[in-house]
């Protein structure tokens, strides 16, 4: 009877005091549920199970076996159909041409890059003098716009035909042709 | 019922129509078919107060039919059309947009024939959208320039110029252009 109950307390003792170690830090405790006396008269050796851990790095690398592992091997096919499938792969660019006038290369289909550039600064600045109203006062785009440059002489009649004349800061680039009276 | 009557006496218009309906997203907008038309209807609208303006590729040829039709239909049917004015105040909420399609940009086209609008397309753009982490992100554009043509602005493609790197081709225009000023300095001694 008395051999039974310091069993049970023993097992009990095994088991928290493991958890207790972990949690607690490394501070010797003395062991739980313990009775002023020893029971068995002398101290159990506790057995080094895996919960004892000396470092974190040590517990991690025990908890490895419970993180989500691959449970199948990933057949060959797969590696390669990811690796090299035709999404991965590069294309060769074979509709590639050359601006005329400013040698810059690309594609057939679309337009020069390069030039464009320099037409959209331009546009931009027409563009600004011609929002340059307010439609809440009854302001509108009723004329046509007819774009006069910086040190240019003023245009006759028959060229600007009663449009509405933008003054632009800068003078004409040399790309940009003039308006004629033959259009 | 307005749309068969319209389509049966208007002629083509002469731009190509997308064969896949674009999915037209924007932030704001729930997606649906009432959508789409809220969007190409701010694509259209922007086009006719800005004459030349940067899409992407998909919404400018998705646009383009629209907004051909709608000059088309300010071209053969004029202002006074009742289906033409209801079009005109659905497309362009912005008043002063209807007068200067009818006063401005309808008229420009009075003896030409569709199309009357352009669409150019820019190589495919990678511009950079923000860094996480020292990661870059970058997106890729396709960008199209939509107009209506006969704008202010300088053209997008310049006429062909005379730009032929062969010395055959140099040699023969500078003759013929020799040939011209002599033929002209001729007829100006003959007159004298």
């Amino acid at each position: 009877m008395n051999e039974a109950r310091a069993r049970i307390l023993i097992n009990l003792r095994q088991s928290i005091d493991p958890l207790l170690r972990i949690f607690g830090g490394s501070s010797q405790h003395p062991p739980s549920m313990g009775f002023a006396f020893d029971v068995a008269g002398h101290q159990i050796p506790i057995q080094k199970t895996s919960l004892t851990y000396g470092s974190v790095g040590e517990m991690i690398e025990d908890f490895s076996i419970v993180f989500g592992v691959p449970k199948y091997r990933t057949s060959k096919p797969k590696k390669v159909t990811r690796k090299f499938s035709f999404t991965r792969l590069l294309q060769p660019i074979d509709n590639l041409v050359t601006c005329p006038a400013c040698s810059n290369i690309h594609p057939s289909d679309t337009i020069c890059n390069a030039c464009y550039a320099k037409i959209h600064a331009l546009t931009s600045e027409i563009k600004k003098k011609m929002m340059n109203y307010n439609p809440y006062v009854g302001e509108k785009q009723d004329k046509e716009v007819f774009v006069k440059f910086k040190g240019e002489p003023e245009a006759p009649a028959a060229v600007v035909k009663g449009k509405r004349v933008l003054e632009i800061d800068s003078e004409r680039p040399t790309w940009f042709k003039k308006l004629t009276l033959k259009e | 019922m307005a749309s068969n009557r319209v389509a049966a006496s208007l002629p083509r218009i002469g731009v190509t129509i997308g064969h896949v309906p674009q999915k037209l997203k924007t932030g704001g907008i729930e997606p649906s078919r009432r959508a789409r038309l809220e969007v190409l209807r701010r694509i259209v609208t922007r086009t006719v107060r800005e004459e030349r303006v940067e899409l992407k590729w998909n919404r400018a040829v998705e646009a383009r039919p629209y907004l051909e039709r709608l000059i088309q239909l300010g071209v053969e049917r004029g202002p006074l059309d009742e289906y033409t004015s209801e079009m005109m105040d659905w497309w362009l909420p912005e008043k002063d947009l209807i007068t200067k399609m009818h006063e401005v940009i309808v008229p420009r086209f009075q003896n030409r024939e569709s199309p009357f609008t352009s669409l150019f397309r820019l190589p495919p753009q990678r511009l950079q959208q923000y860094i996480q982490n020292k990661r870059e992100v970058w997106k890729r554009y396709d960008i199209g320039v939509l107009e209506i043509d006969g704008n202010p602005f300088p053209p997008v493609q310049a006429e062909n110029q005379e730009q032929s790197n062969s010395i055959l081709d140099a040699l023969l225009s500078d003759a013929l252009r020799n040939h011209h000023i002599t033929l002209q300095e001729k007829l100006e001694t003959s007159a004298k």
